[in-house]
């Protein structure tokens, strides 16, 4: 992050800050007439899982840009989906699997 | 006195939650050899983990500005649902109404709408939220000056984005266990990244947005859901 300049960074987060802010405020200011219509209502259903979905597969590209089968990556997230799914805490699933996966990366 | 002591015991759990990941927040930008104040600066005026973590490698880059509004309105897209589903109307004052929509996020919304909130005072509710952004102010503060002064092998440590994305996945799965969204957001996400590498972002979320236009009758999903849910 050194080469970046501190007016980037300054001017990104503060777009961000407005960004956040405007899609938390949106809702109780443009959608309360709109939240009863069925299209708002099958988006809002959705949309969440959907996205976060995207989301988690396009977090997963920087530890299979070098092999798909790069077996530590799916080792801890078979560890994450039975742990959680036992537990429901988190919290522990997220701090126990990202340890794994750093013991499992460096270690082989 | 008792609200900010009630307000402290509410938020134990969001603090828990919180810490560990804005340390690896902090932990990550000194990582990729940011300086330890940005790590507060950003968690304070962007306050969404999901959204720091995935701009870290982004700022990185250098990518154009307009890249990043893109991301901003993908991930807090949820957002607009949250509102949906909020209770403010446990805020008289509009000031405390503002200061809470603005702390809003993932884990505030669970503790907000999880249980009934009838006999808290206001004030405690709004000591709640101050006290969530304090948390992770301050743990990503920490966590980046643990990782300045105290140099370590933390390499891997950016696989705590994949854990978090996985185990809320899996936490709209529990409540909502309909596989239809989430083999859409997976297809979208493996055709956008094949169609085009560089933005596949975008084509995801438009094809996922597509497809959803496309399947608002809803019957024609219940049947989707009814064949791809394993009974």
């Amino acid at each position: 992050m050194n080469d970046v300049s501190l007016s980037y960074v300054l001017l990104v987060a503060s777009l961000l800050c407005i960004a956040t802010l405007a899609f938390k405020f949106a809702p109780f200011w443009l959608l309360k007439t709109a939240s009863q219509h069925s299209l708002v209502k099958h988006l809002g259903q959705y949309c969440p899982p959907a996205f976060l979905c995207i989301l988690f597969v396009y977090s997963l590209r920087p530890h299979l840009e070098t092999s798909l089968f790069h077996w530590p990556v799916w080792l801890s997230l078979g560890y994450i989906l039975i742990i959680h799914q036992k537990y429901r805490n988190t919290t522990a699933s997220v701090l126990s699997g990202t340890l794994l996966y750093m013991a499992l990366n460096n270690s082989f | 006195m008792n609200d900010f002591k009630n307000a402290i015991k509410d938020t134990i759990p969001i603090g828990i939650g919180y810490l560990p990941l804005s340390f690896a927040f902090g932990m990550m930008l000194v990582h990729l050899e940011g300086h330890w104040t940005l790590a507060p600066l950003l968690s304070a005026l962007i306050y969404s983990g999901t959204l720091q973590f995935i701009i870290l490698p982004m700022l990185v880059a250098g990518l154009p500005v307009v890249d990043f509004i893109i991301t901003a309105c993908v991930v807090n897209a949820r957002m607009l649902f949250y509102g949906l589903g909020y209770p403010v109307h446990l805020f008289k004052q509009r000031l405390n109404k503002y200061l809470a929509i603005a702390t809003m996020t993932d884990e505030m919304y669970s503790f907000m709408t999880a249980k009934k909130l009838g006999d808290y005072t206001e004030r405690r509710l709004v000591i709640a939220h101050i006290l969530g952004y304090g948390y992770w102010i301050t743990g990503s503060a920490i966590g980046a000056l643990i990782a300045t002064y105290l140099p370590n092998n933390l390499s891997g440590l950016e696989f705590s984005l994949a854990a978090l994305m996985l185990v809320l996945c899996l936490e709209q799965f529990n409540h909502n266990t309909k596989v239809f969204p989430f083999a859409l957001g997976a297809t979208s996400a493996v055709i956008g990244q094949i169609a085009l590498p560089e933005n596949g972002l975008v084509v995801a979320i438009a094809l996922t947005v597509i497809a959803l236009l496309i399947t608002h009758d809803t019957r024609s999903i219940d049947r989707l859901n009814q064949r791809i849910t394993p009974s």
